[in-house]
């Protein structure tokens, strides 16, 4: 019958085919993977000065500080940090011998403040401008802005959204002013933020390498 | 009405409440409580890029001002519509001026509202491209310095003193 003779021949040709791509797959990982490191910036994650102490747990980094009873934690995610205007400008209209530009990673971030006479914890979360971070030339907006603000029970991992959430964007901006002199005064200010930048852009890029050498090992896998 | 504040630069600390303050006490002293200002503390290298595009000195600079609208030194606007309740923009080079109170050994957030006030009178016509028209500037600084010194007990004095 038709097709009953070309039934395995034509498994084993599919076959063939996926492990050729498969393997041309992983070869361009490799070459890939190559490139990256060679433009890689920091080999190491960079320092934020002021004393602050890194934890990182994967894609999520934690900065810790402690002064004069408060203990202050600056959260972030790289995951989705990138934002969409810079990964566009580095696929259109490239001639092939230009350098890529550099991405940067401008992920939002938590910022929490535990005072140890309090039960409470006063989080503070905060976002890069749009289009404003990695331009030529200094831009005319702040740096960081505040979003939304709200205490939360400390110690408790779960977030308690019947507790008042102040958002900034209808804020007297008397009273956003104190907040961010607030966070200046913990040593969350512009020279912070632009070094956040720098250490989430090294850690996106770092997470991204391993992600990709991954990749490989899972392609070759067979 | 509004003081938009911003603060877009990295190399020096600005706390931006008490600025934000003497800012709206020097508008009101002014008479322009109504109106909207712009208040940007910018770096060497924003002032420099909008000195040379404005002002053709590509160069660091502790104040620019970009008023709104055209009037004359003492007059207030006449705005025609809500939008046109605006002075205008100041661009306080935080950085260049933090550099000169170091190096003068003075009070850098004094220096700072100082400034302001300065922008501000040219937000409103004021000039000292010439003898009078520096004093007459000089005059209203003195006058709206002197309005911010009794409410908080500083004693600031204008930025132009000794210009003639």
């Amino acid at each position: 019958m038709v097709g009953q003779s070309e039934g395995p021949t034509l498994v084993v040709s599919v076959l063939r085919e996926r492990v050729h791509r498969d393997k041309a797959f992983a070869q361009f990982l490799t070459d890939e993977i190559k490139e990256e490191k060679k433009i890689q910036k920091h080999k190491s994650l960079p320092k934020v000065s002021g004393g602050w102490e890194l934890e990182v747990h994967g894609t999520e980094a934690r900065l810790v500080r402690k002064i004069a009873g408060e203990k202050i934690t600056v959260t972030f995610n790289i995951n989705n940090s990138i934002p969409p205007s810079a990964e566009d400008d580095t696929q259109e209209g490239q001639k092939p011998d230009e350098q890529e530009p550099e991405l940067t990673s401008t992920p939002n971030f938590v910022v929490e403040v535990i005072k140890d006479d309090t039960k409470q914890t006063l989080v503070l979360d905060c976002h890069y401008p749009e289009d404003e971070i990695g331009h030529e030339g200094e831009e005319e907006s702040d740096i960081f802005t505040i979003r939304e603000v709200s205490f939360q029970p400390t110690g408790e991992s779960d977030w308690k959204d019947t507790n008042y959430t102040l958002n900034t964007d209808s804020l007297d901006w008397a009273l956003y002013d104190h907040l961010m002199d607030f966070l200046a005064d913990r040593g969350v200010d512009n020279t912070f933020a632009d070094e956040l930048i720098e250490l989430s852009t090294a850690l996106e890029h770092q997470e991204y390498i391993k992600f990709l050498e991954d990749l490989k090992s899972f392609v070759k896998c067979q | 009405m509004s003081v938009v504040l911003r603060n877009a630069q990295r190399s020096v600390p600005v706390r931006r409440a008490p600025l934000r303050r003497a800012v709206c006490a020097l508008r009101a002293a002014l008479g322009a409580s109504r109106f909207d200002v712009g208040l940007v503390c910018a770096g060497n290298a924003l002032m420099q890029r909008l000195n040379g595009a404005y002002r053709q000195r590509p160069e660091p600079t502790d104040v620019l001002s970009f008023p709104f609208h055209q009037v004359a030194a003492g007059e207030l606007p006449r705005p025609r519509c809500r939008g046109e309740y605006n002075l205008g923009d100041i661009f306080l080079g935080v950085e260049y001026i933090h550099q000169q109170c170091r190096d003068a050994g003075e009070d850098f957030e004094g220096v700072l509202v100082v400034t302001a006030a300065h922008g501000l009178c040219h937000l409103l016509g004021y000039r000292h491209d010439t003898k009078p028209a520096w004093e007459q500037m000089y005059r209203k600084e003195a006058q709206i310095l002197e309005e911010l010194n009794r409410l908080t007990g500083s004693r600031l004095r204008p930025l132009t003193a000794g210009l003639f």
